[in-house]
């Protein structure tokens, strides 16, 4: 369930929000939603892919946390093993919303900030104050609005970058087919990247255009995060022997 | 019905043409001016004298089909742009939807003796009409002036008497207007509405300019001895120094008025409403001593000359005391940004 809100510094002016980790946050899961704007950063910890919607035939991008839907591999404890966060858990119940405003003579859809009561990190006596105590912003909602700023660039600018992609014929589908060991192995379908192969064969005017765009290194990144699956495999034999461990003491 | 004197009339003239604005001489005599005749030769001007319909065909040949916003008022509101009877909403719906249904609205009820109110206030001309600058402008750019127009179209409308932040000539295109106007230092005869909400952006007079009840509002009898008033016939336009309080009334069916606000001061100076918020909260509320020391202060600093607090101190050493130039200015939004935020 979702409970949203204008936020605003009377009605929410003793609102928390808890930023450790956990199931109980809706952390354990196993893939999150990720955006262009952010590729430099995820591209350090994560592997980041495309998805299409079925429905509207959109692209996305996404960030693979785990081999299967509620499987976290950065989620230890209360802790998120990485440097940094996906702008998409780094929000927190904070979303995005857009009114039509008349600013000026002139309506415009401004970008305002939604909070979600229902959410699970939503509280009045642990975690971030949203507010400083005479109802300034809090340098955590200070941190959230710079984050909720990446998202709505990513989502605005990403949608171009992703048609360009498509009509170039170089989003292709992935199939992670892996064996951990001899037990145990993951096969995720549905991902898609970008072919390596295609974009070197890319003629000089395409490959000019998608540089002027800036989507040539948008590419790159999201090819160069494909070593971080190493690390996700890694974790998970890690875990997986941990898991075996007593067994094989007996 | 109470008998009021005649109001003075505004002070005119006829030899202003929209390519030589006398903009110093109007800012420096800092009185309202009824400039006749200034964009008589605009096409929508001789459309509209025509007929409504050549002018609403005229508005429509610009019109690029994006949204605007208007406010729809029920018949019984006649035409008064105002609040519902316990002042917390205004008395019109806003609605959302195109220039070509408002006009066929305003079309369809020019006969109607109770019509409901159609009103599309302060629309940017360059936003929905694209190309109307080409034959129907002010010539603002001649003067370094950044004046980009507003439009504001409606049948029997009445904004009740207010003042903008701005300096204003307002171009009366097609209908009449009567513009009623007073000086700022009339404020408290005027009866000034709620801050928020307002039907237009500005505190509005809660007197009924129509029919004023002076038992309620006495004082009211000293706005109308200082007022000044004038008919704006199609092609006519008036100077209202800011922030000269005005109220407008559409005498027509259908009236369409274009106008330029500009700022005497540079961009990164802002509204003075700011520092009245501020004001409001920091200091109306202090003991009568400690506001008497405010004014005091406040008459060294901002309302005497304007290097005043500066002059006995070295150049170097004067800070904010000294010119206010677009860095300095930098350094002291973000302090109060960092101030204000606790």
């Amino acid at each position: 369930m979702t409970r949203y809100e204008l936020l605003n510094n009377v009605a929410h002016k003793d609102l928390r929000v808890a930023t450790r980790f956990g199931e109980a946050f809706g952390d354990a899961i196993g893939m999150v939603p990720a955006y262009p704007t952010e590729y430099a950063e995820l591209v350090r910890e994560y592997p980041i892919f495309f998805q299409k919607d079925g429905e509207s035939g959109e692209y996305r991008s996404v960030v693979l946390l785990g081999f299967s839907h509620d499987e976290n591999l950065y989620l230890q404890g209360e802790r998120w093993n990485a440097g940094y966060l996906p702008g998409h858990v780094a929000r927190g119940p904070f979303l995005i919303g857009f009114q039509e405003q008349n600013i000026d003579g002139e309506l415009r859809n401004e970008a305002v900030i939604n909070v979600d009561l229902d959410h699970p990190r939503v509280n009045f006596h642990e975690g971030e104050p949203v507010f400083l105590p005479q109802g300034g912003n809090s340098p955590y909602l200070e941190h959230v609005t710079t984050v909720l700023r990446v998202i709505r660039d990513g989502v605005e600018g990403g949608k171009a970058m992703y048609e360009a992609f498509d009509a170039m014929g170089l989003i292709q589908p992935i199939t992670l087919d892996i064996k951990f060991d001899d037990e145990h192995r993951a096969n995720v379908t549905g991902l898609l990247g970008i072919d390596r192969e295609r974009l070197a064969a890319l003629d000089a005017t395409s490959l000019h255009a998608l540089h002027r765009s800036g989507y040539l290194e948008g590419a790159y990144l999201v090819m160069a995060s494909m070593h971080n699956l190493r690390r996700l495999m890694t974790e998970k034999q890690r875990r997986l022997g941990q898991q075996e461990a007593p067994a094989n003491a007996v | 019905m109470t008998m009021t004197p005649p109001l003075a009339s505004i002070r005119e003239r006829s030899d202003v043409r929209p390519g030589t604005l006398p903009i110093d001489e109007l800012l420096e005599a800092g009185q309202p001016v009824v400039l006749r005749g200034l964009v008589r030769d605009w096409t929508l001007t001789q459309a509209g004298q025509r007929s409504a319909a050549d002018a609403m065909a005229c508005l429509r040949g610009y019109y690029n089909q994006r949204p605007v916003q208007y406010s729809y008022g029920t018949p019984d509101i006649a035409g008064r742009v105002f609040y519902s009877d316990d002042f917390t909403r205004i008395n019109c719906e806003v609605r959302r939807g195109r220039l070509d249904e408002l006009l066929d609205a305003i079309a369809a009820h020019l006969d109607d003796p109770r019509p409901p109110t159609w009103y599309m206030a302060s629309a940017h001309v360059d936003a929905l009409l694209p190309g109307f600058r080409d034959t129907d402008d002010l010539d603002f750019a001649a003067y370094g002036i950044d004046a980009p127009p507003r439009i504001w179209i409606g049948n029997r409308t009445i904004a009740s008497a207010h003042y903008d932040a701005m300096n204003n000539i307002a171009c009366n295109a097609v209908g009449r207007r009567r513009f009623t106007l007073f000086p700022p230092e009339q404020i408290a005869n005027l009866y000034p509405g709620p801050l928020e909400p307002t039907p237009g952006g500005q505190a509005v007079s809660v007197v009924d300019l129509a029919a004023p009840d002076f038992a309620r509002h006495p004082r009211f009898r000293d706005a109308l001895a200082a007022a000044q008033s004038a008919v704006l016939e199609p092609g006519d336009a008036i100077f209202i120094p800011n922030p000269w309080w005005h109220h407008v009334e559409g005498l027509e069916p259908f009236n369409v008025l274009l106008n330029y606000w500009w700022s005497s001061m540079p961009a990164h100076v802002p509204t003075p409403m700011h520092a009245l918020y501020h004001a409001l909260w920091s200091i109306r509320d202090r003991p009568e001593q400690e506001k008497r020391a405010w004014r005091a202060i406040f008459d060294y600093y901002v309302f005497g000359p304007a290097e005043q607090a500066g002059a006995h101190l070295p150049e170097a050493a004067r800070d904010v005391l000294g010119p206010l130039d677009e860095t300095r200015v930098r350094q002291l939004r973000a302090m109060l940004i960092n101030q204000l935020n606790r």
